[in-house]
C-alpha cells in the first residue's frame, strides 16, 4: 500500500472512528483518538526517534502539518543527524523525505549505510534495509539475510525476530528461513486469561510481529499454517482491549499493524458491537449492532449480509429461525434487528450472529467475526403486590396484619418493643405476564433518619409469596437496643427486572427498654477529634481573720514586753556593775546578731546559710560572753573581799 | 565457632546503624508495583504514568515473578508497594504474606487492587490489616445505581461521590466531583478497629453477592456497610489502601463516561476515577498529610532559654515548631486545633495552642501539684501522620524562702516571737548589770 493510499485510508477511519466511539465507550476496537494523543503528546520534538514516529503517525492518522512544522522538522532532521548510527540516518533522511524542500547530502550518511549492509546488529539490519527501501536502493538479499541469521543467532529476542520478519519481507530471495521461523515465535507468545495473546515487549512488540507476519506472507503469497484464526482472534483481543502505548514507538506499530489488520490479502478481522443497551424489552425490541474493522471503521472491500443464527438462553429461545438484519447506515457500519416480537421469558440470551460478504465478494473468505455473540437481556417490569405489614407479640404467632395502598405508606404509626415481632408479607408479579416473579433482592430496610443508620434484612421466597418476619429479641443487637422511629422500606430488584422498586410501606416506633449498646464508631470519632479542654483548678487561699482581729491580737501579743519594761523602770532598774570591756560590747553585739540572723532567715535566708551563720555568731557570743562573766565574777569576789 | 557469631553479631549492629531502609514521611520514591501479568501496564497506564510523573521510580514485576524481593542484604529496597495482582495464588521469590506485613510493620506504604477473584495471599495480607473481602466470585451489586454500559447483571456500578469520606486530604475534591465508576468485590472493616477508615462506602441498594447464584445466606454486606474502598495508617503511621475494583484504575474507567442506567440520570463525560486516583495514591505513598515536630522550645516568661526545672504556679510558655509535607517540601502547619497537654499521670491542663505560621504557642501557670510533669502534643487527625511529641520537666514546690511572709493574719504570731527576742536581749542586761539596791544599802 502506497503512503498516499494509507493517508486517505486514515482520514475516513479517524472520522468514523470517533463518531462511533462516542456512542459506547466499550468499544472494544483500537482508539485512533487515542492514538492521537500519544502523538501529540511527544510534540514539541526535541529528538529524532520520538519526531519520526509521531509525525509518521500523525501523517497516517491524516494531519497535515503547516509549513513552520515543515521547517522545523527539517531542521531536527539535520541537527540531530549522527552520521554514524544507521537509526538515526533513517529516522533523519525518513523525516527530510516527509516534507518538502528538505535535503540531506547523501554524502553525509553513504559510508554509514554501506556499513550497515554487512552488519550483523538486527535492529541495524531493519533500519538498514527500510532505508534502502526509502531511497529505493537495492538490497543485497543474500549477503543480508546471512548477517541476519549470524544477528539472530546472537541475540533471538522476540523484538529482533520481529524486525527479522521485517528485513525479510523485503529482501528477494532467502525468506523462506525466516518465514518457518513464524512458527515458533508463535509459540513464545504469551497467553493471558485464555483470551489475549502478546508477546512480553507490550503491545509495540506485540504489533511490530504482527504486522511482520502479514508483511513476509504478503511477500511469499501464503499465510502460515499454524497460524489460525483463533490465535489470531487472541492477538487481536490483545491489541483491541483498551491498550494506550505509552509512547510514540509502540504507538506506531500499533496503528501500523491495525491498518494491516484492516486491509490485507489473508484475514481480516471484523468487530462485532452491541450498539443499543443491553436489555431489550415489548418497548425497546430492537438490537443495533455494528460491524466494523478493528479501527472501528467501515468495511471498504465488501459490503456484508448480517444475520442473526439463534439467539437462545439456557431455557429459552428468542429467534426461531435465522433472521437477517436490516441495514441501518449507509456505510454499512451499523444494523438492526426487531428481536422481540412478543414478550418473551425474561432471561439472558446469546445471539449468534454471522456475517457473509455480499457479491460480488462472497466469495472472499478473508472477513470473519472476532467474537459473533452478542449478549442481551431480555427484561420485564415488576409489580410489588398484596403488601401486608403488622406487628405482634413474638410468642404469639401471626397477627392480623394491615394491607398497605400500591406505592403508599401505611398511614399510622406501628409501636414495637422487644418482645415483638414485625411481620411483612408481599408478592412480586411479572406485570406484563402476570406471574409471580422470585427476584435476586428481596431486603427489608430498617432506616432511623436522625443517625442514619440502617438495618437489611432479607425476605424469603416460599410458596409464591415473600414473608420477612423480624424478632426484634433476636435482632435487638443489630439495632443497637436505639429506640426510635425507624421507617421500613421494601427493596425489590433484580437483574432482570427494569424497574427496581424501593417502596416506604410504614413507620414503625421501636421501644428497647435497655440500654444502647455503644457505638465503635463514636469511639473512633472521639480519638481523632479536639478533645475537650482541661483548666487547673488552684487551691483556693485559705480563710483568714479580719485585719482588726490580728491587730488587736498583735496588741495583745506585745502588751506583756510592755509591761515588762514599765514594771521594770517602776522598780527601778539600774545598770551598776556596767562596766566598759570589749567583751561585753562584743557579747552584746552578737546576741543581737543571732536575733538580727532569725530575722533574716525568716524572711530570705534558708536553713543552710543560716546554720553557717549562726555557727560564726554563736562562737562569737560563747567566748565573748564566757569572758564578760568571768570578769564580772572577779569584780564582786574584789567587792566582796 | 564463637569468634563468627560475634563477627556476624558486629556485622548486623554495622548494619542496622548505617541501614537506609525505608525513608519516613513521603521522602522515599522507590515503588515496586507488584501485577497479575504486564499487559496491566498497558491497561493502567495513565495510572502509573501519573505516578511516575510524579517522580516515583517504579518498578513493575509479576507477582510470581522468582526474583521477587522486598530487601537486599537486610534493608528494604522499595518504600512503597503496590499491589495490583488479585489473582496471584502464590508470591514469587522471597515475598510472602507475612513479608508484606513485615514490610507495613517497618513503616512501607501499600496500595492494594483487588478484583472478584481475589486470591489467597492478598486476603491474607487485608485480614492481617482487619479487613475483610468478601467471598471469591462476589462483586458489589447495585441494581438502582447501575452504569449505562453495565453488561446487565448491575456490576458496573456509579458510586455516588457523596458517598466517600469526608477529608480532603485522602479524597481531594473528588467529594464534589464526578460518579465513580466501579466493578469489583466488596469488603468489611473490623468495626473495634479504630485505624481504619471507610473511605468509600456502597449505596443504601447496594449488596454483595455472586449475581449468578440465588440468594441463600445473608450476604457478605448490604447497605452502607458494604466497603468499596477503604484504609489503614498503623501507629507507625504506615498506610495502607484497599480498592476492591482493579478495574477503578484503568485507562478504560479513567477516560469512560458515566451515567446511571435509569432514565433521565445525569451524563458526565468523564468519571471522577482519575482524580480520586491521583488523590488516594498521594495519601497513600504520603505525599501528603504527613506532618513533624521541627522543634519544642519551653521557658519561663519574660525568660529565653528553658530551665531545667519549673516551681508550682510560674507562669511558662511553651512552643511548639510543626511542618506539613506540600508538594514535597516541608512547610509551615497550618492547622488552628493542636492542643498541648501538661501531664502527670492524668493531664492537668489542656489547651489549644495559637498558631502563628507553623509556631505554636501557649502561655500558661503550672498547676499548684508537683512532680515530674510532660509537655505532651498528641496530634491525631484523620488523614494526617500522628503527631507526639513529648518532653519531660520536674515541678517542685515552693522553697521554704518562697511562701509569702507578711501574713496579716499571723501578726499576732511574729509579734510574740520578736517581742520574745527584744525581752531576752533587754533582760541579759537586767540579768548582767543590774544591783538590788536593797542589798547595796
Amino acid at each position: 500500500m502506497t503512503s498516499k493510499s494509507l493517508f486517505c485510508f486514515g482520514v475516513l477511519l479517524a472520522s468514523v472512528a470517533f463518531v462511533l466511539s462516542a456512542t459506547n465507550s466499550n468499544y472494544p476496537t483500537i482508539n485512533l483518538a487515542n492514538l492521537r494523543r500519544v502523538f501529540d503528546a511527544a510534540k514539541p520534538y526535541s529528538d529524532l526517534s520520538n519526531a519520526f514516529y509521531s509525525v509518521k503517525g500523525l501523517t497516517l492518522l491524516g494531519e497535515k502539518f503547516q509549513q513552520q512544522q515543515h521547517a522545523e522538522i527539517c531542521n531536527l532532521a539535520k541537527l540531530k543527524l549522527d552520521k554514524n548510527s544507521i537509526e538515526s540516518v533513517f529516522f533523519a533522511l525518513s523525516l527530510a523525505r516527509s516534507v518538502p524542500n528538505c535535503d540531506i547530502p547523501s554524502a553525509d550518511y553513504q559510508q554509514t549505510l554501506t556499513k550497515a549492509a554487512s552488519s550483523q546488529n538486527v535492529a541495524d539490519l531493519y533500519y538498514y534495509t527500510q532505508l534502502a527501501e526509502l531511497l529505493k536502493t537495492p538490497i543485497d538479499s543474500v549477503k543480508v539475510s546471512k548477517s541476519l541469521l549470524e544477528g539472530l543467532k546472537a541475540d533471538s529476542s522476540v523484538l529482533n525476530q520481529g524486525y527479522s520478519l521485517h528485513i525479510a519481507s523485503l529482501l528477494s530471495e532467502g525468506q523462506k528461513t525466516f518465514y518457518d521461523n513464524i512458527e515458533d515465535l508463535l509459540e513464545q507468545a504469551d497467553e493471558v486469561d485464555k483470551k489475549f495473546l502478546q508477546y512480553e515487549g507490550g503491545v509495540g512488540t506485540t504489533s511490530l510481529v504482527l504486522e511482520g507476519v502479514f508483511e513476509l506472507s504478503a511477500k511469499l503469497k501464503k499465510f502460515p499454517a499454524k497460524f489460525d484464526q483463533a490465535k489470531l482472534t487472541k492477538f487481536v483481543n490483545y491489541l483491541t482491549s483498551k491498550r494506550s502505548p505509552t509512547n510514540p514507538k509502540s504507538a506506531y506499530f500499533l496503528l501500523k499493524a491495525a491498518l494491516k489488520l484492516s486491509d490485507n490479502q489473508f484475514h481480516i478481522p471484523l468487530v462485532l458491537n452491541r450498539l443499543s443497551s443491553v436489555s431489550v424489552s415489548s418497548q425497546q425490541p430492537n438490537l443495533l449492532i455494528s460491524v466494523t474493522n478493528i479501527v472501528g471503521a467501515s468495511v471498504r472491500q465488501a459490503q456484508f449480509n448480517v444475520e442473526a443464527e439463534s439467539a437462545k438462553s439456557a431455557k429459552s429461545t428468542l429467534l426461531s429461525a435465522k433472521k437477517p438484519f436490516t441495514q441501518k447506515s449507509s456505510d454499512g457500519t451499523t444494523y438492526e434487528l426487531k428481536l422481540v416480537e412478543q414478550q418473551p421469558t425474561a432471561d439472558f440470551y446469546t445471539v449468534l450472529v454471522s456475517v457473509t460478504p455480499k457479491a460480488p465478494a462472497n466469495n472472499d473468505k478473508r472477513f470473519y467475526l472476532v467474537d459473533n455473540k452478542v449478549l442481551v437481556k431480555v427484561s420485564t417490569v415488576a409489580s410489588v403486590s398484596d403488601v401486608q405489614i403488622g406487628t405482634g407479640d413474638r410468642d404469639q404467632g401471626l397477627p392480623k396484619l394491615k394491607s398497605v395502598q400500591e406505592n403508599q405508606k401505611l398511614k399510622e404509626k406501628l409501636e414495637a418493643d422487644q418482645q415483638s415481632k414485625l411481620y411483612v408479607r408481599f408478592s412480586v408479579k411479572d406485570k406484563l405476564k402476570g406471574a409471580n416473579l422470585e427476584v435476586h433482592q428481596a431486603f427489608l430496610r430498617f432506616s432511623e433518619a436522625k443517625s442514619g443508620r440502617e438495618i437489611i434484612f432479607l425476605a424469603q421466597f416460599s410458596n409464591n409469596q415473600y414473608s420477612a418476619d423480624v424478632d426484634l429479641a433476636t435482632n435487638a443487637k443489630s439495632f443497637r437496643r436505639l429506640s426510635g422511629v425507624y421507617s421500613v422500606e421494601l427493596v425489590v430488584a433484580d437483574a432482570l427486572l427494569q424497574n427496581p422498586i424501593s417502596w416506604t410501606l410504614a413507620d414503625v416506633n421501636l421501644h428497647f427498654n435497655e440500654e444502647p449498646s455503644s457505638d465503635a464508631s463514636q469511639d473512633r470519632a472521639a480519638l481523632f477529634s479536639k478533645k475537650p479542654e482541661i483548666q487547673h483548678l488552684f487551691r483556693p487561699a485559705e480563710k483568714t481573720p479580719p485585719a482588726a482581729v490580728s491587730t488587736v491580737f498583735t496588741a495583745l501579743t506585745l502588751a506583756p514586753l510592755a509591761l515588762l519594761i514599765i514594771l521594770w523602770l517602776s522598780i527601778g532598774v539600774n545598770f551598776s556593775k556596767f562596766s566598759f570591756s570589749l567583751s561585753g560590747i562584743v557579747f552584746h553585739v552578737a546576741l543581737a546578731g543571732i536575733f538580727g540572723l532569725f530575722y533574716c532567715y525568716w524572711v530570705k535566708l534558708n536553713m543552710f546559710q543560716t546554720i553557717k551563720y549562726l555557727a560564726l555568731l554563736g562562737a562569737v557570743a560563747f567566748f565573748a560572753g564566757n569572758k564578760l562573766l568571768r570578769s564580772l565574777a572577779t569584780d564582786s569576789k574584789e567587792k566582796k573581799q | 565457632m564463637r569468634p563468627l557469631l560475634l563477627c556476624l553479631g558486629v556485622l548486623a549492629l554495622v548494619q542496622a546503624i548505617f541501614s537506609k531502609g525505608i525513608l519516613p514521611d513521603g521522602q522515599g520514591k522507590r515503588l515496586l508495583v507488584l501485577l497479575d501479568n504486564y499487559s496491566q501496564r498497558e491497561t493502567h497506564s495513565t495510572f502509573f504514568k501519573s505516578l511516575r510523573d510524579r517522580g516515583f521510580q517504579v518498578t513493575f514485576k509479576t507477582a510470581d515473578d522468582s526474583d521477587l524481593a522486598l530487601t537486599k542484604y537486610n534493608e528494604y529496597v522499595y518504600d512503597h508497594l503496590a499491589l495490583f495482582c488479585p489473582n496471584v495464588a502464590e508470591f514469587g521469590g522471597n515475598i510472602t504474606t507475612k513479608s508484606v506485613v513485615d514490610f507495613i510493620d517497618a513503616g512501607g506504604n501499600v496500595l492494594v487492587a483487588a478484583n472478584s477473584q481475589l486470591a489467597e495471599p492478598i486476603r491474607e495480607i487485608a485480614g492481617e490489616c482487619g479487613i475483610e473481602f468478601s467471598d471469591e466470585g462476589t462483586y458489589v451489586i447495585d441494581r438502582f445505581n447501575s452504569d449505562v454500559n453495565d453488561d446487565g447483571q448491575n456490576t458496573l456500578i456509579v458510586a455516588d461521590s457523596n458517598n466517600l469520606i469526608y477529608n480532603k486530604l485522602i479524597v481531594g475534591n473528588s467529594k464534589s466531583g464526578a460518579p465513580l465508576l466501579y466493578r469489583g468485590i466488596a469488603m468489611t472493616a473490623d468495626p473495634e478497629n479504630p485505624l481504619l477508615l471507610e473511605i468509600l462506602s456502597g449505596s443504601s441498594y447496594s449488596y454483595t453477592y455472586n449475581p449468578q447464584e440465588k440468594i441463600t445466606e445473608y450476604p457478605h454486606s448490604v447497605g452502607k456497610s458494604t466497603l468499596l474502598i477503604s484504609a489503614l495508617q498503623a501507629r507507625n503511621n504506615a498506610r495502607v489502601v484497599f480498592v476492591g475494583s482493579l478495574d477503578f484504575f484503568s485507562n478504560d474507567f479513567f477516560e469512560s463516561s458515566v451515567q446511571r442506567a435509569a432514565q433521565d440520570s445525569k451524563r458526565f463525560e468523564k468519571s471522577g476515577n482519575e482524580e480520586l486516583a491521583a488523590s488516594l495514591s498521594q495519601w497513600v505513598f504520603k505525599e501528603k498529610g504527613v506532618i513533624r515536630v521541627s522543634s519544642v522550645n519551653h521557658h519561663k516568661v519574660g525568660e529565653k532559654s528553658p530551665s531545667g526545672f519549673y516551681t508550682i504556679k510560674e507562669d511558662i510558655v511553651y512552643s511548639i515548631k510543626i511542618e506539613e509535607v506540600v508538594n514535597g517540601k516541608w512547610v509551615p502547619f497550618q492547622a488552628k486545633d493542636v492542643q498541648l497537654e501538661f501531664v502527670r499521670l492524668d493531664p492537668f491542663i489542656r489547651a489549644t495552642l495559637t498558631n502563628s505560621n507553623g509556631n505554636f504557642n501557649l502561655q500558661f501557670k503550672i498547676p499548684d501539684v508537683y512532680g515530674i510533669f510532660k509537655f505532651v502534643v498528641d496530634y491525631n487527625r484523620v488523614g494526617y501522620t500522628h503527631l507526639f511529641s513529648s518532653t519531660q520537666v520536674p515541678v517542685r514546690p515552693l522553697e521554704h524562702t518562697q511562701y509569702e511572709r507578711f501574713i496579716p493574719a499571723a501578726f499576732p504570731y511574729y509579734a510574740s516571737a520578736f517581742s520574745m527576742m527584744i525581752a531576752v536581749f533587754l533582760f541579759t542586761f537586767i540579768q548582767l548589770y543590774h544591783v538590788d539596791e536593797q542589798k547595796q544599802k
